[in-house]
């Protein structure tokens, strides 16, 4: 980050009622530049960007379908109708990604004209910005539906005979035809199968070797980020909301509304989770990603639900939120929008370390082979290369796996310290 | 009063000067609070009545644990969420019983009729919020305006109470402020709404004495200028002879005093206000030593019988731990009291005995 170090320096120990410029930033804006300070906090979210890239890209850098081509019926762009083929992405998270790789460069567009009318072409605005396109995207989808939940057949979403150009270039060119075409770096999918090539070692053909089906490693490892962010986030997502509303409501009212939902947390807490988790995901006969969110989801909460009640609990009397009573604002208000934002900042601290323990889990559930097996799991690259006895099969996802916990780990720990510099100190 | 049937003069001109403009504001009659907790019941609050004319500014004077934060949180009905019961009595603003109310209601009058400030300005403002998203607020909720007409209500707010380069500070968080400062934005965020009656608890107490000063002038300004009562909570006589009209003393859950302000420090008749008033120090009397009240508030849990007063008056007699006393009127009827000692020496000053000497228990 270019920030002046100078003025770093200064905003670490952030003297207290001083008069200067450096007063003139909100809470989260000094959260965020102490973050900034911590270079192993920085280093993980450039990762996590990295990974975010990664996931969106994953088209670009793996796939058997050309960009352009031509075998002298003139151009064709098989590539971009491949995005929505539900034989080339069966998972509905592979649909997500993909429209937004459609959509970055119109929402590029959106983003510098947006910023060219507020003629403010700051950073401040692109976090502001990404949650608008992303909060539309997710909308645009929501309302499209998402296969599998909603019977309404999906417009973007369309079933359409798949031909591997990959085999078809070689099969042309073998019959001495000119073809002439354009494929993304890798030229796998990672649901094509070939049972000849099955465990072969890592070639210059396959970057990482073939699973026991024959699929390539390397573009299994690469749409499998797209499956583990979105468990983690969706998840933890989900959880939080959970915890938040059932915290708030505990922590605020108290009486017997905490009594219940405090009951209720403790029966929860005394489930061991991960076994929780396995019963719940043998109960579902066709296992989605989905399931696996929501199960992660469902179970995981009480923790939330605890900081937020015992934040609550101290929060609700200190004076600003009598003042907040007596200026006559209703409870929902107080609660949401007083309340909330000041408990809020230990969640964020959970909530990001939970994203890292839901793509363990959601790991731990594909490696036992109770996963989604439509998805591209890292888990079940595992399980292959347990069963396989193969180095390379273990070690890709592992890596992989590694990777992504640890850093998300290392924004966990950064976002802690900068929420809280007298831990530090 | 033209149905007044009584033929008692005496009594009609007793009711006519209890109401300093006739129909008072607000009416706190015969109130009871207490709290149920672990230890056992406490009576925080036991049968306190006053009223407030309007355009009238009231002290609430007393000791801590005396209660006068529990009228006041009572009226609001905020003592509600801190575990507190109104068991008995009325509170009556502008002729509605406020006790009758259903939250409903309540939030339509908290913050919109009746405001308040409180002790802390350091807490009372959320740090998330800018000054102007939390004065703002109100004005969304109970006057309806939108976005933009709000920045300026805000701006024109802020200059209200004194804020200098108050476009600017609109956009400041709390934490950016001083306790002077913020003090001043919770004034102002209870003046957004242009309330008929201000509660004001300890609004000085946290603050430095030169700012006190600027705060309890802007008070009084601002009072004149907008004509709204104000209930004013202090344990602090210096703020009551500056502001107040009309003080009411409380001790212990009861009122024991109830008189303009000049008679309180002329003419006081409880000798918990002489007590009061003695442990004062004024300027330009070097000499001599504070006399401080002797004892401390007794335990909410185990209150004494009688007068609550009684273990540590200098005044004591043998009837006083046996009755209690109720208030009556001396001189004016105004001028309300609630001892025994002066019921029967109506004609002398307690301010006239000294009290050393005087057998004090423990």
């Amino acid at each position: 980050m270019s920030n002046n170090p100078q003025q770093l320096s200064v905003i670490g120990t952030l003297p207290k009622g001083t008069a200067s410029d450096l007063d003139l930033i909100s809470y989260w804006e000094s959260v965020w530049l102490r973050l900034c300070r911590n270079r192993l906090a920085m280093f993980g979210l450039w990762c996590i960007a990295g990974l975010c890239l990664l996931a969106v890209g994953a088209p670009l850098l793996s796939l058997n379908q050309p960009l352009y081509w031509n075998a002298g019926q003139g151009a064709q762009f098989p590539w971009l109708w491949s995005l929505f083929n539900r034989l080339l992405f069966e998972n509905s998270v592979d649909l997500f990604f993909n429209t937004i790789l459609v959509a970055l460069p119109l929402w590029t567009l959106g983003y510098l004209l947006w910023a060219k009318k507020r003629r403010l072409l700051s950073r401040k605005l692109l976090p502001k910005y990404l949650m608008m396109a992303l909060g539309f995207h997710v909308a645009l989808l929501c309302a499209l539906g998402p296969s599998r939940f909603i019977f309404v057949d999906n417009p973007l979403y369309v079933t359409r005979p798949v031909l591997n150009y990959r085999v078809e270039e070689q099969r042309l060119h073998g019959a001495g035809q000119a073809v002439s075409s354009v494929f993304p770096m890798r030229e796998w999918s990672y649901r094509e199968t070939d049972p000849a090539q099955s465990v072969q070692g890592p070639s210059a053909e396959h970057w990482l070797g073939t699973d026991t089906e024959g699929r390539d490693v390397f573009a299994r490892m690469l749409y499998g980020t797209r499956i583990s962010l979105t468990i983690g986030v969706v998840a933890v997502l989900l959880y939080v909301g959970i915890g938040v509303v059932l915290g708030a409501l505990a922590g605020y009212f108290g009486g017997w509304v905490d009594n219940v939902i405090s009951r209720a947390i403790e029966v929860m807490i005394c489930f061991p989770s991960f076994f929780l988790i396995l019963t719940l995901a043998a109960l579902i006969e066709e296992r989605s990603i989905f399931h696996v969110m929501i199960i992660i989801g469902v179970t995981s909460w009480t923790g939330v639900a605890r900081l937020i009640r015992a934040e609550f609990l101290k929060q609700k009397n200190l004076d600003y939120a009598q003042a907040a009573v007596a200026l006559g604002l209703s409870q929902t208000r107080i609660i949401f929008r007083h309340l909330l934002p000041n408990s809020i900042a230990p969640v964020l601290v959970t909530a990001t370390f939970g994203i890292a323990s839901a793509i363990l889990i959601e790991s731990s559930l594909s490696f036992l082979g109770i996963g989604d097996v439509t998805a591209a799991s890292w888990g079940q690259t595992l399980n292959a290369g347990r069963l396989e006895q193969k180095l390379w099969l273990v070690l890709a996802p592992g890596f992989a796996i590694f990777f992504v916990v640890s850093v998300f780990n290392l924004v966990g720990e950064g976002l802690r310290d900068a929420l809280d510099p007298k831990l530090k100190s | 009063m033209t149905t007044v049937t009584s033929n008692d003069p005496s009594l009609e001109q007793e009711r006519f000067l209890n109401r300093p403009s006739n129909a008072p504001l607000l009416e706190i009659r015969d109130l009871h609070v207490q709290f149920s907790t672990d230890i056992g019941l406490v009576r925080a609050v036991e049968g306190v009545s006053f009223q407030i004319g309007r355009g009238e500014v009231l002290a609430v004077v007393g000791e801590s644990g005396s209660g006068k934060s529990v009228t006041a949180m009572s009226i609001l009905r905020l003592i509600e969420s801190q575990g507190g019961q109104i068991t008995k009595g009325s509170i009556q603003f502008e002729g509605k019983d406020l006790l009758a109310f259903d939250e409903e209601a309540l939030r339509a009058i908290r913050g919109n009729e009746i405001a308040m400030i409180f002790q802390e300005p350091m807490t009372s403002l959320n740090p998330v919020y800018t000054v102007g998203d939390q004065i703002g607020e109100s004005l969304t909720l109970h006057r309806g305006l939108a976005q933009e007409a709000v920045r300026a209500e805000v701006v024109r707010l802020l200059t209200l109470v004194g804020i200098a380069d108050a476009e600017n500070r609109v956009d400041e968080y709390p934490h950016q402020l001083s306790g002077g400062m913020r003090q001043r934005v919770m004034i102002a965020m209870a003046l957004a709404c242009d309330p008929r009656l201000l509660i004001a608890d300890e609004p000085t107490t946290a603050l430095d004495v030169t700012v006190q000063a600027q705060i309890l002038e802007l008070l009084q300004e601002l009072q004149a200028k907008l004509g709204m009562s104000i209930l004013l909570i202090t344990h602090d006589l210096g703020v009551v002879a500056s502001v107040a009209q009309r003080a009411v003393v409380m001790y212990a859950g009861r009122v024991v005093e109830c008189a303009p302000v000049e008679e309180i420090f002329e003419n006081p008749k409880h000798p918990y206000t002489v007590g009061l008033l003695r442990s004062v120090p004024k300027l330009g009397q070097l000499q001599g030593r504070l006399e401080p009240i002797a004892g401390n508030v007794p335990d909410a849990l185990s209150l004494p019988p009688g007068c609550r007063f009684h273990p540590r008056c200098p005044f004591r007699m043998p009837r006083c731990d046996q009755e209690t006393p109720t208030l009556r009127s001396f001189g004016s009827a105004q001028h309300q009291a609630a001892c025994f000692w002066s019921d029967e020496n109506p004609e002398r000053s307690l301010l006239d005995i000294h009290p050393k000497g005087a057998e004090v228990s423990t």
